[in-house]
C-alpha cells in the first residue's frame, strides 16, 4: 500500500475472517483496525472458537459483536473530542454517542454475566440449563 | 502516545512559509468545500530563456469561480498542503466505512439475538429486555427433587 496516498488508513492489516462481507475493512482508519484486531479477535477466539455450537457459542458471538460495537463507538467519541467544536449541536451529538456507548456497554455486561452464569450452571449441574449437554448435544434423560 | 498525521503536519508547519500555513488553515476552515475538491498544481515560468519552477498553487472552486492560492516554490510546503487535502478528503470515506461497519455489526447482532432466543426457548429460558429469565424452571429435575427433600 502506498502510505503517501493513504495516511489515514495506514498500512494494510489482515482482514479477520469473521468480518461480514459488507464491511470495507481496509477503508477503516488504521487505529480502529488495530483496535478490532487487538480487542475483538482474542475475544472471538476465546468465546466463539473455543466453545461448542449452541447456547454458549451464540452468547459468545453476542458478546463479541457488542464488544465490536463498543470499539466503534469509543473510536468515534475519541475522534469527536479531538476534531469537533464545543457548540451546543456538537455537544448534543457527542452526548447522544456517549449514551449509545453506555447502552452497548450495559448490554455487553448483561451478556457477559449470562455467559458466566452458564459456566457456573454447568459446573454445578454438569449440564446446561434445561439439562442440555453441549458435549453430547442432547438433553440429559431424553431417552 | 500515538502520533497522528495531524500532529505531524502541525510540527512541520512550524518551519514552513506563511503562505502554506494560510492554505492549510483555509482547508481546515472550509473542510466541507475541500472534502470534495481541490488540488495542488505545479506550474513553470520562463525568464530570459530559462525555465523556472516548479511553483505550486492550491487550486479549488468556490461557487462558480475557480480560485487559487499561491504556495511558492517550496516542495515540502506543497507536500504538506497535499497531505492536508488528502486528510480532509478521506474523512467522508472514513465516516462512510465506519457507518457501514456499524450497520453490518448491528445486523449480525439482530440475527444472533434471534438465534439465541430460539436456543434459550429450547432450554426453558427467555430474553426479557437485556436479561435472561426462567432460571428456576430450567434447573435439572434431579435438583428440584433434591431441593424438595
Amino acid at each position: 500500500m502506498d502510505t503517501k496516498t493513504n495516511h489515514a488508513a495506514g498500512p494494510a492489516a489482515i482482514r479477520p475472517y469473521w468480518m461480514p462481507e459488507g464491511v470495507d475493512f481496509d477503508g477503516l482508519p488504521s487505529d480502529l483496525r488495530a483496535g478490532i484486531l487487538t480487542l475483538v479477535n482474542p475475544a472471538y477466539e476465546e468465546l466463539v472458537l473455543r466453545t461448542k455450537p449452541g447456547l454458549e457459542q451464540s452468547t459468545g458471538v453476542t458478546i463479541v459483536q457488542l464488544l465490536w460495537l463498543e470499539v466503534l463507538e469509543m473510536f468515534e467519541i475519541g475522534r469527536d473530542f479531538l476534531h469537533t467544536d464545543s457548540s451546543p449541536d456538537s455537544r448534543q451529538e457527542r452526548d447522544a454517542k456517549v449514551s449509545r456507548l453506555l447502552r452497548v456497554v450495559a448490554a455487553k455486561g448483561k451478556a457477559s454475566a449470562f455467559w458466566v452464569r452458564l459456566q457456573d450452571f454447568r459446573e454445578r449441574h454438569g449440564v446446561l440449563p434445561g439439562g442440555y449437554d453441549p458435549i453430547q448435544r442432547e438433553f440429559a434423560g431424553a431417552d | 502516545m500515538p502520533h497522528s498525521v495531524d500532529d505531524e503536519i502541525l510540527e512541520k508547519l512550524e518551519s514552513v512559509d506563511q503562505k502554506v500555513r494560510d492554505a492549510i488553515a483555509l482547508i481546515h476552515q472550509q473542510a466541507d468545500v475541500f472534502s470534495r475538491q481541490g488540488s495542488v498544481q505545479e506550474s513553470w515560468r520562463s525568464y530570459k530563456g530559462r525555465r523556472l519552477g516548479p511553483y505550486y498553487r492550491l487550486a479549488y472552486r468556490s461557487g462558480s469561480k475557480q480560485r487559487s492560492i499561491y504556495l511558492g516554490s517550496d516542495q515540502d510546503g506543497a507536500s504538506l498542503v497535499r497531505e492536508t487535502l488528502q486528510l480532509v478528503q478521506q474523512e467522508p470515506r472514513r465516516q462512510k466505512s465506519i457507518s457501514e461497519c456499524r450497520k453490518a455489526v448491528r445486523s449480525e447482532l439482530r440475527k444472533t439475538r434471534r438465534q439465541l432466543q430460539d436456543q434459550l426457548a429450547a432450554v426453558g429460558l427467555r430474553i426479557q429486555g437485556a436479561e435472561i429469565r426462567g432460571w428456576y424452571s430450567a434447573r435439572p429435575q434431579t435438583d428440584v427433587i433434591e431441593a424438595m427433600d
